[in-house]
């Protein structure tokens, strides 16, 4: 790597080093971003006392200190430091840079779990409608594509400025119209009431877990539901005790408990939101030979690109 | 070299479908809650219930609302029904596309939202709790509903010991485990 390519590509880092709170892409539509904005808002004024429940948030999240609003603000952003939205270009906007990257453990990515469970297909757009994108750790998916072909990927942001995917702790997540569709708010009547900020912090917890894991744990992959659960034989689960689930479950528990302005309806209707993601968690299952296994903690170590060379003469195609 | 690229992710993405969080917004002229997709429910041999198929109609679990002499409120009665129709089956469940089931699907919040109301009520009206406790056993053994369901009816008799009708302890007996725990959980 010649001198000028490595100082060019400090300073890539450093763009995204230094930033320690979440970006917002241009294109993330005004309304969308300023409920986002709030929820995190409205994180910072929720008060967390200590009970039973921060303390198990405290272990599934790895705090070595109490959990509040400062804390867990802190374990996003270091997962989660762009936000795009659904109508950004994938395709377009990749950028690939010329050169070769090495990344550790280059051979090792999650294995695609299997089952003998034929689950209803994707909607895939059929009958009229189309899918509508909740939120989508984008980051981890692009790190993992890089990792497997080698290359450096950036993201061209609608600014025009390139984000480099150098590990999936540079989250970038995708949201969509889902996020804010009136059948998945808590409270139906307004997009911002402290409930919906609530289920949406879930969500996005949820999804920062994902930026985490090395290796075949890279991204924290969720597992094949098995032949008697609600969601047999869709990746709708985990096989570990600290995974998305988990976490957006656990997170979820704290937030409810410290929600002064919820009611009690709203609370069941988070409660109910709670024991689906925490169904979900199997913490007894069988491999693929049969064996009976009993889930544990992953380790949160995230994977980074180890280095990278680049061609002389180019730039980011 | 972007278009080789472009192809691997492609096959990238459909890898890892997983990290989507895609839902589908329905169609108005969609069919809910299609059931051409029975599928048997598994549930402990322990318990002690004939097996019940998914499909099956889950407002059948139920007994009827009565506390024996015939006098439940109107009211009591009403939020009881509600709750009955806006419970999901698992069969409902299983039915749904992938893109549905990754993050909680509507039916779930929809369920939440019925039950939350029973509990506004039941905070107006505490002494109805006894009767009300007869239709959270119901939902709690009731092995049509999934266990998300089953563990937040056996919440709110948890939460309020001391008020259970005659016969209730005993029916929670063989709550299968999955459920009494993702119940200590919440």
């Amino acid at each position: 790597m010649r001198f000028k390519d490595l100082v060019v590509f400090t300073l890539l880092f450093a763009v995204t080093a230094q930033s320690n709170a979440i970006e917002m892409d241009s294109g993330v539509p005004g309304l969308q971003a300023e409920s986002l904005r709030k929820d995190q808002k409205y994180l910072d004024r929720l008060f967390f006392d200590k009970n039973e429940t921060h303390a198990k948030t405290k272990g599934v999240l790895g705090f070595s200190g109490a959990v509040n609003a400062e804390s867990l603000q802190a374990w996003l952003n270091e997962r989660v430091a762009l936000v795009i939205s659904e109508s950004m270009d994938l395709e377009k906007s990749i950028l690939v840079a010329p050169g070769k990257a090495r990344y550790p453990e280059p051979k090792v990515l999650p294995k695609p779990d299997r089952s003998n469970v034929k689950p209803k297909p994707s909607s895939g757009g059929q009958g009229g409608s189309e899918p509508v994108l909740v939120m989508s750790n984008t980051g981890a998916a692009l790190y993992m594509l890089a990792k497997q072909n080698q290359v450096l990927l950036a993201l061209k942001q609608t600014n025009g400025k390139p984000f480099p995917l150098v590990s999936p702790r540079e989250g970038v997540i995708q949201i969509g119209k889902g996020l804010f569709l009136e059948k998945f708010r808590v409270n139906p009547e307004t997009q911002d009431h402290p409930a919906n900020s609530l289920s949406r912090l879930s969500t996005l917890f949820h999804e920062a877990r994902h930026s985490d894991g090395h290796g075949a744990t890279l991204g924290f992959p969720h597992a094949i539901c098995p032949e008697d659960h609600s969601y047999a034989g869709h990746p709708a689960c985990d096989k570990n005790l600290n995974g998305p689930y988990t976490i957006g479950a656990q997170v979820l528990g704290s937030l409810v408990e410290a929600c002064a302005d919820c009611s009690t309806k709203e609370k069941t209707i988070l409660k109910a939101i709670e024991a689906d993601s925490r169904s979900r968690v199997l913490k007894v299952f069988k491999d693929p030979s049969g064996k009976t296994l009993h889930a544990g903690m992953w380790s949160d170590r995230p994977e980074r690109m180890i280095s990278f060379v680049r061609d002389s003469g180019h730039g980011l195609e | 070299m972007k278009n080789s690229i472009f192809a691997g992710f492609v096959t990238g993405l459909c890898a890892l479908i997983y990290l989507n969080s895609g839902t589908k917004e329905k169609a108005p002229d969609e069919p809910s809650g299609s059931l051409e997709m029975p599928r048997p429910v598994q549930e402990s041999a322990a318990v002690g219930q004939s097996p019940v198929g998914g499909d099956q109609d889950p407002a059948a679990t139920f007994a009827p609302v009565t506390d024996g002499s015939g006098t439940v409120s109107e009211g009591l009665n009403l939020e009881i029904q509600k709750v009955r129709k806006a419970l999901p089956s698992l069969a409902e469940l299983r039915n749904l596309p992938s893109d549905e089931v990754h993050g909680t699907p509507a039916k779930i919040i929809e369920a939440g939202a019925a039950l939350g109301e029973l509990e506004e009520y039941l905070e107006r009206r505490p002494e109805e709790f006894p009767e009300a406790s007869r239709f959270f056993s119901d939902c709690a053994v009731g092995s049509e509903f999934p266990s998300s369901i089953r563990a937040m009816c056996l919440h709110s008799l948890r939460n309020n010991p001391s008020q259970w009708a005659p016969g209730v302890s005993a029916k929670l007996e063989a709550l299968p485990s999955e459920v009494t725990d993702l119940e200590a959980q919440l």
